[in-house]
């Protein structure tokens, strides 16, 4: 692997609740290089988004990062204090947020949130940050750019607002693009349009992504390599492929077997039977110790109340898992939707 | 909007009603216990109480139309003209106070949000409620003790018409136009802090936040010009109050405006000025809250009229 | 999950059932502003009570001992007929808080039954909230000064006047919060299954609505209080016989000079009388209605 943009290391992060302060992603260390999607994956609530925002170093009131290092562009943000991290939002990482409505300022035109940005960072005059922000909204496929420049975010579909939303996290170039279940809250066509011009994009400028998800249909979709997050660990790390052939956690296994699927029987297309897996995830105050997900897992033994070493299962295939299961699943196929 | 309408025939009703309905003979009532029978029967011949009610009031109601509120029953002055003498204090009065609450309220009521939780926030917090707790009169002799009688800056009282001069005129309202301004201020900070609070845990001050904005910038042009909406519509509301305390800063300062006039009308049982003051009073305010109203148009793209 | 976990403690918690009293003792130890000021306000509930019964007659007047500094003969000095001033303040205490609660009292059953009635029946609606925004427009000092000229000056005349002034707001807060208790789904069931009005107002809107009322009672307190002394400043007010602070502190006017603390003292009383009952509607309202906290008000 070619020299990572970002490298995060043994990242710990928490949350303040009635009982003190408890730990939410625990020792959580990525990589990614340049023009690579880092896909993170996992249930809602297993900490993913707090990890794009304590990388970001946004992270809300009454959450902090405990410990632990994110290396970008040989600074380690974790290190930085605010105006230093204010240079680099924006210029060096950007962020995609879920929700476009609720991220853009309603009663700024979306002209000037671009241009903001580009002035912000760089020494341009308004004419040309304003330029900038045409050529943007070109890039992303915005139609009838000119005019859009002058419009407010309730006057665009939610498709539109999301492509903004891209426009302006990448209006610096940045080397870091954090995206937070970008296309969630988008219906299927447009979330494949916009996945599509991010891969596009992300080729073109050479950006490292770090693309949040909980739909592996998304995942396969976008993703080089994916990290499986599991009550704040990274319980799985591999690339794309060998995840959908190879997966050897039992969680990850179980996250394959929840897609549905459709096979041909004589009576036309059928959706397989789904299973589910049993039990619920942890609550983040009532973590087991050990590996967490053994009290749900089919394979669980007494060794698993020490917790597992992630451990190399093949070059660059991280798993964290007593038993893991090695044996090859049956092909799933990649475009598993 | 419409709902203008229906408030100011209310409030007209309202007056009108208010005398007929007093118990008691409201001519007796004008005229004061000393008076003799034919004052009374000319106060009840000029405010036409002999006449049957519904006259009274289609008479009232006509009146209103041409813009005629009557007479006053102490100077026989048409209280148009009355009203209209004593505009200008009144007027510079509200818009002293208005602007001294605004430039007080806005920076404090916004340092308060920023610093949420900690002493500058606790500090201003604690002057708003101390300001909206005390009367108008007391931080007026308050400040009339401290800065006129013991340091001498300004006049204890009086007013200085604009015809002398701009500069002299505001001079002899910096105290009274605190005094009122105070009270305002309070409500005004309050209602900044809050709503700033609330905008500022919105999504997009995080994707200003993202942007590398400067928090000069994150809390002037994105969370403030979100918070504009709640701030200027107290800012209409609380009219009610400043209008009320401009009642009793005038008799403080003794400032011949529409406040004075006000309480020397009651003083003089002179029914058909307390009448016509309501009514413009009522004016103002209504419209006020009108025009703020259609000032969402600028603070807020998504209003359409 | 948080979800099932309060479920679960709220379930305990009535189990248990402690006494009123400990239950009382907990809310305040979690609220120490509301435990202070309920102490400062007891303190002048106290002071009100037993003025009458310590000081000399506050009407008393001594033409020899006129303007008196504060002495320890006169601790808060004398006026300019020679009454303790501090026999005076303490009297006037009765007044602004009997106004105070009475206005309270008034606006709170009023504003009750407007604003039920505007909220269940709504042929009324219109009309009764009509009236209420015109009487919201003309500014209440100035209504209450109107009233008083026509009714003259007595306390039941001050309590009348500014608490006509003080309902509709509180028939608004009562109003909106049956629109939105209306629409719940307990509450349609209640109508559906023929529960009488009485008991569904009884068991299901004013136990909703408690909480927006207190708070507002007691803002409407503390504006009361200010308006009566607004009033008996400008002479409409409490009969100037009556030692009520805002008589003593129109009358002290003229002497603001020579002196200062015939109005100074007064002018503090009311004010920290009026802070008290504010800050304990604050911390009222942030303890009983969290969502409230966020209109500051």
């Amino acid at each position: 692997m070619q020299q990572p943009v970002l490298s995060v290391e043994r990242l710990n992060v928490s949350v303040q609740t009635a009982d003190g302060w408890c730990p939410i992603v625990s020792d959580l260390s990525i990589e990614v290089a340049a023009s690579e999607t880092l896909c993170l994956v996992g249930e809602s609530g297993c900490g993913k988004s707090l990890t794009a925002l304590a990388i970001m170093r946004l992270l809300p009131r009454g959450a902090r990062i405990d410990s632990g290092r994110i290396l970008l562009g040989g600074a380690d943000l974790a290190a930085l204090d605010e105006p230093a991290l204010r240079d680099r939002r924006g210029r060096d990482l950007a962020m995609i947020f879920q929700e476009p409505m609720t991220s853009l300022n309603p009663v700024m035109t979306i002209g000037e949130q671009i241009t903001e940005g580009v002035q912000r960072h760089e020494r341009v005059s308004s004419a040309a940050a304003r330029t900038r922000a045409l050529e943007l909204f070109n890039r992303v496929r915005i139609p009838d750019p000119q005019r859009r420049l002058a419009a407010y975010p309730h006057q665009l579909s939610g498709g539109m607002r999301q492509r903004v939303m891209i426009a302006m996290a990448l209006a610096c170039r940045p080397k870091l693009l954090l995206a937070d279940e970008p296309t969630t809250a988008l219906d299927v066509t447009i979330q494949a349009q916009i996945l599509e011009m991010m891969a596009e994009l992300r080729a073109e400028i050479g950006t490292a992504v770090v693309f949040i998800t909980h739909d592996l249909g998304v995942v396969a979709e976008i993703a080089d390599r994916v990290a499986v997050l599991y009550a704040g660990k990274i319980v799985e790390q591999t690339d794309v492929v060998s995840l959908f052939d190879n997966s050897c956690h039992p969680y990850t296994r179980g996250l394959m077997r929840s897609i549905p699927r459709l096979s041909r029987q004589a009576g036309g297309a059928v959706v397989d039977r789904l299973t589910e897996i049993k039990g619920m995830v942890p609550a983040p105050t009532a973590v087991p110790t050990g590996c967490a997900f053994s009290p749900r897992c089919a394979s669980a033994t007494e060794q698993c109340a020490v917790e597992p070493f992630a451990e190399p299962l093949a070059p660059s295939h991280l798993v964290a898992c007593w038993h893991p299961e090695t044996a090859g699943l049956a092909a799933i196929p990649g475009g598993a939707r | 909007m419409l709902s203008t309408v229906p408030v100011f025939i209310f409030v007209a009703l309202f007056v009108f009603f208010l005398l007929r309905i007093t118990p008691g003979d409201p001519a007796i009532m004008i005229a004061g216990d000393q008076a003799s029978s034919a004052q009374i029967e000319t106060i009840r011949e000029q405010l036409g109480l002999n006449r049957p009610l519904l006259d009274q009031l289609l008479a009232w109601a006509g009146q209103l139309l041409r813009g005629d509120l009557g007479r006053s029953v102490f100077s026989d002055i048409p209280v148009t003209r009355l009203i209209g003498q004593r505009l200008e204090p009144t007027a510079m009065l509200a818009l002293v106070a208005i602007v001294l609450a605004i430039a007080i309220a806005l920076p404090l009521g916004t340092l308060a949000a920023v610093r949420a939780g900690g002493v500058a926030d606790r500090i201003v917090m604690a002057f708003a409620v101390l300001g909206f707790s005390s009367p108008v009169f007391v931080i007026a002799f308050l400040l009339v003790y401290l800065f006129a009688l013991t340091l001498g800056w300004f006049p204890t009282q009086g007013y200085v018409p604009l015809s002398q001069g701009v500069l002299a005129c505001l001079h002899s309202l910096i105290l009274p136009g605190v005094a009122l301004a105070l009270l305002y201020a309070s409500l005004l900070a309050r209602v900044t802090r809050a709503s700033l609070l609330e905008v500022l845990s919105e999504d997009y001050i995080r994707t200003a936040n993202a942007k590398g904005l400067t928090p000069a910038r994150i809390t002037i042009r994105h969370a403030l010009s979100n918070a504009a909406v709640p701030i200027v519509t107290v800012i209409g509301i609380g009219m009610a109050a400043l209008l009320g305390g401009v009642v009793v800063t005038e008799t403080v300062f003794n400032i011949p405006g529409l406040g004075r006039l006000a309480t020397d009308a009651i003083q003089r049982r002179d029914y058909p000025v307390v009448q016509g003051l309501i009514l413009v009073f009522s004016s103002v305010y209504v419209v006020i809250n009108l025009l703020v109203d259609l000032s969402y148009v600028l603070f807020d793209p998504r209003v359409r009229y | 999950m948080s979800m099932a976990g309060t479920m679960t403690d709220t379930a305990t918690a009535m189990r248990q059932r402690p006494g009123a009293i400990s239950r009382t003792g907990s809310f305040l130890a979690k609220h120490p502003v509301i435990l202070i000021g309920g102490a400062v306000l007891l303190t002048f509930i106290v002071i009100a009570l037993l003025a009458p019964l310590l000081l000399p007659d506050p009407t008393r007047i001594n033409p020899v001992q006129r303007l008196r500094t504060p002495s320890l003969q006169h601790p808060f000095g004398t006026d300019q007929f020679g009454r303790s001033t501090l026999s005076r303040t303490l009297n006037g205490t009765r007044i602004s808080l009997t106004v105070g609660i009475l206005v309270a009292a008034a606006t709170t059953a009023a504003g009750l039954l407007f604003g039920l009635f505007a909220g269940f029946l709504r042929p009324l609606d219109n009309i009764i909230m009509r009236l209420m925004d015109g009487i919201m427009a003309i500014p209440g000092i100035l209504l209450a000064i109107a009233l008083m000229s026509l009714f003259g000056s007595s306390i039941q005349n001050v309590v009348v006047a500014i608490s006509i002034a003080e309902i509709p707001r509180m028939a608004r807060i009562v109003r909106s919060s049956v629109l939105v208790i209306r629409e719940q789904p307990y509450v349609e069931a209640a109508v559906t299954n023929g529960t009488r009005l009485s008991r569904l107002l009884w068991r299901h809107v004013l136990p909703n609505i408690a909480a927006p009322v207190i708070v507002q009672a007691t803002y409407v307190f503390a504006s009361a209080m200010i308006v009566e002394s607004v009033l008996s400043f400008l002479g409409a007010g409490t009969p100037p016989t009556i030692p009520s602070w805002g008589n003593m502190l129109a009358e002290g006017r003229q002497y603001l000079q020579r002196a200062p603390w015939t109005i100074a003292f007064p002018g503090a009383c009311l004010a920290l009388l009026v802070l008290t009952v504010n800050v304990l509607g604050d911390a009222l309202r942030d303890a009983l209605d969290p969502r409230l906290s966020r209109s500051g008000r």
